[in-house]
């Protein structure tokens, strides 16, 4: 197991913080596609912008990691010649997309250029992206000759670690975001423009209705997790499969921590958000959830690599 | 018919045509596409030179190597190896490829573990302090020449030996020069056997007649005429590796239709998994228990040559033995359990101690008796046991029960035959040695710490009775038996440390091994490849060949070949006309050519030879048909016993017993004069009766290195990393899984080594390939470098006084980290 | 289409093949272009003080065989592993980034990664020395001629087109260019009952 991270972590990484990023973008674009009906454009850009600033990082921080796994890191733009076949080209193609249009659409949001209308359509061309990179991630490792990983588990796997992680990094960036700006912030960020009475009242209840739906959504993701988890282990059905190595310890810890961390403090996160918990309270849980889920995601994850041996002599 | 006499041209008809009746070429999927290696395969295109080398570790075989030579920043690399282009794939002028070993000799030449410069211990530290001073050649030739003066002097040329090493076995000038040097300069202390086959050596004097071997048929024969061939304790597909060698046609024979083999080794060998129909696992040093049961089986069906043993050999039964022996003590009588222990050897009798089923010993026996011609080959690894002598002996009577000594297609149990090279080497000048006295190659240890008391009845000491005085001034050249190839390595260390006894140790190689750390003074040989020489062919069957070896590059560093270096130091002594005789190294290797020319056909010129490389020829009888002449008329050609015919018993053993004594006697000491079951110190029956230490260890010879030779190399290593052969239940007993370290012992020395748990051995044995390099962390008192010989005893067999390695006892246990 | 032949009937595991491999390609310790690997099997039956053996060994020794359906090459992201008109798969050094991509799907390990050169490496046929009409390296140390190579076609002629033998893979996925002669005692792929037999360090 340990030799597994010392020779993938970039690998864990970053399909983890690519996925996290995805996962926030839509969510993210969740909220604002959901709120915008019942909410000002002030309250759903205050809830939500702060927020949208997080998920750049992560992404480039992902992919900047991800080149440490290179050999050859100077030749990395080749990386893209080669994407009628590979899904890896793909990967990095759609990964640096995905980046790409993030960091536009996150200009044109911050400068509130172009109309809100062009803004949501980037929006969600970049969340598409964003869903055929994670398609790009799992196909990498959907190959014929990987007999553990091309199944269906990886895909679904990888979409519900998307959303899981998203959820909760939305929830934990929402929450935790200031609510009233600076004199700085509210020269360079338009949404911290002040608000009037109800809006202020809009903006909390926004905050924990979200909340009360990332709730509903990592609880409702727990028990598919764990039923991808569980087919993930059976043996695969090629004969020529190798033997890897395997850990239960690993698999049980994984297993109890998502079922804290998304499910009982999901539990949590539902009645607070519905009962209106103060902010201190909901941003405790939802920050206790994200790190207990992303600690049981890594691990997932590093057990995923370990199931990385291909048939024959591989 | 002739063959010696053929041209190449004819031969190869001749080769064709025994290929074509016994379906070589055919069936035996020779027809090979490619026809061998192109002549034009002329490696790296754009190297300046590539010259015919060899390489010449002791391993059975013998292979030429090809080194491409390229200018690099101006000075002289090897810059790549080539396998032999002459020969093609056919049995009788098969391509001589080098194997895994030989095609890794380039890292060897550049090793960091060269020797660069002549070494002596530094002044006021203890020998194996391990620190040096580096010193000029000058200095070296004087300080060894004046050792050597002062000990001629004061002790006489008893004190003076060089031991054996096998470096460069056999090499026709390098392997001889220290010879040379000490006979010229006033004689040595000379030993007799060979750490190879001790214990054979001794006993097939008492057998068939001569010290030494006395080969059984070859496998070219088996393949054109045996029926069965029965690898006993042989090997050939780890111990002869060489595509020219017996690894080649082996692999031949088991092609054969028709022609079936049976291995009978504790390891599921390479020669085991590749060639075996059939493979019988018996308990290490239980041989000849498991002949015992199958001549009981023999006997009892009537399936013995009676008419073969009685005109051919004494001592079968009562009615043919020696006068003046006691009733009762031939073989049939010790089969029958009327000899002294009353016990008959039945196949169950055998199945205790063997381990193998008596219903398997009987459809052995069946099957060899009922079988005709059967060639049983044995190697020796069962005579490297406590009781290696009857060991072997044994598997020479089942020879002569089955009648199939001497005739085409049998044999006489002996390892598979070979024709020897008849090219020359250099004079040794033993004519100029002024003692007689011999050791046993394993007894120089005792003769440095007892020699003078060393005698005949109890030290096996030859040529004279008893030592005049121990062992003072050591030459170690091209042997690294000080601290790998002896028994109890960290034994030895304690000997060689007291210096009043040994007072010079002079080592010479040219890579610093954990002998070398002995010493007081080091002297850097070069390589072959930096020298001239003449290399014979060894152990290759009926196909013999020559090679030439040609520097390649200059002597690297300030390393010198082993003749300059004796020059020197000759020239030191005040006799260096008597040792150069006016040559230089290659004027002598010219001379060699030159002189060999005489007895071997078809040689060409040498500058011809430079360009040829190899030169194949063969015996002008043919295919090897052991003892065949003795068969045809055992008066007109008798053998060298007492009796002239095969000794089962033999009365010189039975007199022998009564007189000679036992230094530190063990279980099994004795001198048998049948080659009966003689249950030994740490025996198969210690190991099952479970004691402290309940496991059988031996060290087979492994493919990753020849003995201790390229077990240095990170690319050999990784090919073939040293592990422990454990058998899967033995291993499970002991909580010990694939690739665990773990931790074999006994109360000689403890191991640590990752093991290799395997069905491939039998259960209750464990085996540590012999010859990787002892790595002790005298703090833990652990060897990590996997070395058998940490585990193995100084304890010597009881008539032949040779090492009897396989023979060792321990305990595994997994090492917790 | 060129392939190699190996002749698994003959193959003693000695590694000749792959010393020679890495004497030629000035291969750093631990690449290995050509492997090699043991497949054991089988059980023991003991019966009071006597044992009696049923197992079995065999050796595969095994480069890259050069598929037609190069799992390697259509993974590759920059194109750097590509496939020649002659059928010979091989990294294209300017081109490799070193994403080991090539190395985990293959079943194989031919891809092997130099980390010297931070590239993948792998075996080309010995590209020059077919050039110069010499036979590969490989092929013509092996002391017990266990190897050939050729046009695919005409070994399958000869030789048959058996492949899939434990513990290579099911050859339908990959294709390779590759025809064995089974050992007597040879497994099919998908019927193994022994174990790659290898120290881990081995390889
Ligand atoms: N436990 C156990 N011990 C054994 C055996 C066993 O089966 N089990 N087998 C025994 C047998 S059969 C034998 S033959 C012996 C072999 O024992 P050795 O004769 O000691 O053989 P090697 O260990 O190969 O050591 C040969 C040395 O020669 C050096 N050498 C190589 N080339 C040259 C050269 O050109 N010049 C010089 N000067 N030196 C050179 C090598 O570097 C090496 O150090 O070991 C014996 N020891
Ligand atoms: N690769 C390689 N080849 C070599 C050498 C080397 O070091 N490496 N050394 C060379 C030298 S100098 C020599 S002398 C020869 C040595 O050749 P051998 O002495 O024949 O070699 P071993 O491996 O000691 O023994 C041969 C087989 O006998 C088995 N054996 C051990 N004990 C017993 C026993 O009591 N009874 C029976 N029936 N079988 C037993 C072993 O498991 C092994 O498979 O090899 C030569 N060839
Ligand atoms: S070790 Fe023996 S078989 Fe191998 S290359 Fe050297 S001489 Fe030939
Ligand atoms: S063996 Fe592996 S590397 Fe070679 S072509 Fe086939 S898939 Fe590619
Ligand atoms: S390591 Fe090189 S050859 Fe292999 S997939 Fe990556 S870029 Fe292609
Ligand atoms: S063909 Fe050449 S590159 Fe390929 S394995 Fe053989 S020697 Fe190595
Ligand atoms: S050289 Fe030949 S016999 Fe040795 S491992 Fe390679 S293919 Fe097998
Ligand atoms: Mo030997």
């Amino acid at each position: 197991m340990t030799e597994v991270f010392v020779h993938e972590w970039p690998l864990i990484l970053f399909t983890l913080l690519g996925q996290l990023a995805v996962g926030s973008f839509i969510v993210l674009g969740l909220v604002n596609v959901l709120a915008t009906p019942r909410y000002s454009a002030k309250v759903v850009d205050r809830v939500a912008d702060p927020a949208l600033y997080a998920i750049g990082p992560a992404m480039v921080v992902g992919l900047i990691i991800s080149m440490l796994h290179l050999g050859n890191p100077l030749n990395a733009i080749n990386a893209f010649r080669h994407l009628d076949t590979s899904w890896l080209s793909r990967e990095v193609f759609f990964g640096a997309l995905f980046a790409g249009l993030g960091f536009v659409f996150a200009v044109l949001q911050w400068r509130r250029w172009g109309s809100r209308k062009l803004r949501q359509l980037l929006a969600v061309v970049t969340a598409l992206v964003g869903v055929l990179l994670v398609i790009s991630m799992a196909f990498v490792y959907m190959r014929p000759t990987l007999p553990y990983l091309n199944r269906w588990t990886t895909l679904v796997g990888f979409g519900v670690t998307t959303i899981l992680l998203g959820c909760l990094a939305m929830g934990v960036a929402l929450t935790g975001s200031p609510k009233v700006g600076t004199g700085l912030q509210e020269r360079l960020f338009p949404s911290f423009a002040p608000l009037k009475d109800h809006e202020e009242l809009g903006v909390e209840k926004l905050l924990t209705n979200t909340l009360r739906w990332i709730g509903v959504t990592t609880m409702a993701l727990l028990p598919l997790q764990l039923l991808v988890m569980m087919f993930a282990i059976l043996p695969p059905t090629a004969p020529d499969a190798q033997m890897h190595e395997f850990s239960m310890v690993g698999l049980v810890t994984r297993g109890i921590l998502l079922i804290v961390g998304a499910g009982v403090l999901g539990l949590f996160l539902f009645i607070g958000g519905r009962e209106q918990a103060s902010t201190g309270i909901l941003l405790g849980l939802v920050s206790s959830a994200f790190i207990i889920t992303i600690v049981a995601e890594f691990l997932g994850r590093i057990m995923f690599y370990a199931a990385l041996v291909p048939t024959g002599v591989g | 018919m002739s063959v010696g006499a053929m041209s190449r041209r004819t031969f190869n008809k001749w080769a064709g045509a025994v290929a074509g009746t016994t379906a070589l070429v055919g069936a035996a999927g020779w027809e090979s596409r490619h026809a061998a290696t192109p002549a034009a395969a002329d490696g790296l295109a754009s190297a300046d030179r590539t010259v015919w080398n060899a390489c010449i570790v002791n391993c059975g075989s013998r292979c030429p190597l090809r080194v491409q030579v390229k200018s690099v920043d101006g000075e002289d690399r090897v810059v790549r190896l080539l396998p032999d282009n002459t020969g093609d794939d056919e049995l009788m002028t098969r391509n001589i490829k080098a194997c895994v070993r030989g095609r890794n000799m380039r890292e060897r030449l550049y090793s960091p573990d060269r020797i660069k410069y002549p070494m002596k211990r530094k002044e006021g530290t203890k020998r194996g302090d391990g620190e040096w001073e580096q010193i000029s050649w000058d200095e070296a030739a004087t300080l060894f020449a004046e050792k050597l003066k002062g000990v001629y002097e004061k002790y006489g040329p008893e004190a003076v030996h060089r031991m054996y090493g096998s470096g460069t076995w056999n090499s026709h000038i390098n392997y001889k020069v220290m010879w040379r040097l000490l006979n010229a300069a006033g004689g040595q202390l000379m030993y007799y056997g060979n750490y190879s086959f001790s214990q054979l050596h001794t006993a097939n004097k008492y057998h068939y007649g001569e010290y030494g071997e006395s080969p059984s048929n070859s496998f070219e024969d088996s393949i054109e005429n045996s029926k069965l061939l029965v690898l006993w304790g042989n090997n050939p597909q780890e111990t002869r590796m060489s595509g020219g060698g017996a690894l080649f046609t082996s692999l031949a024979a088991s092609r054969k239709e028709g022609l079936k083999i049976i291995v009978i080794d504790p390891i599921h060998s390479d020669t085991a998994a590749l060639l075996a129909d059939e493979w019988i696992a018996l308990r290490p040093g239980s041989d000849a228990a498991l002949v015992a049961g199958i001549v009981h089986v023999l006997l009892e069906n009537d399936l013995h040559d009676q008419k073969f043993l009685d005109k051919y050999c004494v001592g079968f039964d009562e009615k043919h033995m020696p006068d003046g022996v006691p009733k009762n003590l031939s073989y049939r009588s010790y089969i029958e359990g009327k000899g002294a222990d009353g016990v008959e050897k039945t196949p169950e009798w055998a199945a205790e101690i063997t381990g193998v089923p008596a219903d398997t010993i009987r459809e052995l026996a069946l099957e060899l008796g009922n079988t005709s011609p059967v060639n049983i080959t044995q190697g020796w690894g069962l005579q490297r046991q406590a009781n290696g002598e009857a060991n072997c002996r044994a598997v020479y009577t089942l020879a002569a029960v089955l009648g199939q000594i001497g005739i085409p297609g049998g044999g006489n149990g002996g390892r598979d035959g070979y024709f020897w090279p008849l090219s020359e080497s250099l004079p040794d000048l033993a004519d100029d040695n002024t003692t007689e006295a011999q050791i046993s190659c394993f007894g120089w240890l005792d003769a440095i710490q007892f020699g003078s008391t060393m005698t005949e009845t109890q030290d096996g000491i030859r040529g004279v009775e008893k030592l005049s005085t121990d062992l003072k001034f050591l030459v170690a050249m091209g042997s690294n038996v000080l601290q790998s190839q002896h028994a109890d390595v960290q034994q030895v260390r304690e000997i060689l440390k007291d210096e009043s006894k040994l007072e010079f140790l002079v080592y010479i190689d040219n890579q610093f091994t954990r002998s070398a750390e002995m010493a007081d003074l080091v002297l850097p040989d070069c390589t072959q490849f930096e020298r001239w020489d003449l290399v014979p062919s060894e152990y290759t069957g009926d196909m013999t060949y020559l090679l030439m070896c040609e520097p390649a590059v200059e002597p690297l560093y300030e390393s010198m070949s082993g003749y300059d270096m004796c020059a020197l130091i000759a020239d030191k002594l005040g006799i260096k006309d008597k040792y150069t005789e006016g040559r230089s190294l290659q004027e002598w290797t010219e001379h060699l050519y030159e002189l060999s020319r005489e007895s071997i056909p078809d040689l060409p010129s040498f500058e011809e030879f430079r360009k040829q490389g190899v030169h194949r020829y063969y015996s002008p009888d043919g295919l090897t048909v052991s003892m065949k002449d003795f068969r045809k008329d055992p008066k007109a050609n008798k053998l060298e016993t007492p009796s002239g015919l095969i000794e089962i018993f033999s009365k010189d053993l039975y007199e022998m017993d009564k007189t000679w004594t036992f230094r530190n006697k063990r279980k099994g000491d004795r001198i048998a004069a049948l080659p009966e079951f003689i249950d030994t110190w740490e025996g198969p029956l210690e190991a099952s009766a479970g004691g402290k230490y309940p496991i059988q260890l031996i060290g087979h010879h492994f493919k990753g290195r020849t003995h201790s030779t390229y077990a240095n190399l990170p690319h050999s290593k990784a090919l073939h990393p040293q592990v422990l052969w454990i058998n899967s239940s033995d291993a499970a007993e002991r909580g010990i899984k694939h690739g665990d370290m773990v931790e074999v012992f006994n109360d000689r020395g403890r191991v640590h080594i990752p093991a290799r748990v395997t069905p491939r051995i039998r259960p209750g044995v464990a085996s540590l390939p012999q010859g990787a390099w002892f790595n002790f962390e005298e703090k833990k008192g652990i060897d990590t470098g996997g070395a058998v010989n940490t585990l193995s005893s100084l304890h010597p067999a009881p008539l032949a006084k040779g090492g009897a390695q396989h023979t060792s006892l321990a305990q595994i246990k997994k090492v917790e980290d | 289409m060129l392939g190699f032949y190996f002749d698994q009937s003959a193959c003693n595991g000695c590694k000749a093949c792959s010393m020679a491999c890495q004497d030629k390609h000035d291969l750093p310790v631990g690449v290995q272009w050509r492997r090699i690997y043991e497949y054991t099997g089988g059980t023991w039956s003991v019966d009071g003080a006597t044992a009696t053996p049923n197992i079995f060994t065999y050796y595969t020794s095994i480069s890259c065989n050069h598929c037609d359906n190069p799992v390697c090459v259509e993974v590759c992201p920059t194109t750097a592993m590509h496939r020649d008109d002659d059928g010979v798969v091989s990294v294209d050094p300017d081109k490799c980034i070193g994403c080991r991509y090539c190395e985990w799907v293959c079943s194989y390990s031919a891809p092997q990664f130099n980390p010297d050169k931070g590239i993948m490496t792998k075996c080309d046929l010995c590209a020059d020395y077919r050039a110069e009409g010499q036979n590969p390296a490989c092929v013509d140390a092996c002391p017990s001629r266990a190897l050939d190579w050729g046009p695919i076609d005409e070994l399958r002629a000869q030789y048959g087109d058996a492949s899939g033998i434990a513990p290579l893979p099911n050859p339908e996925v990959t294709k390779p260019n590759l025809v064995i002669t089974p050992h007597k005692k040879a497994q099919s792929w998908d019927e193994g009952t022994g174990s790659v037999a290898n120290q881990t360090s081995e390889m």
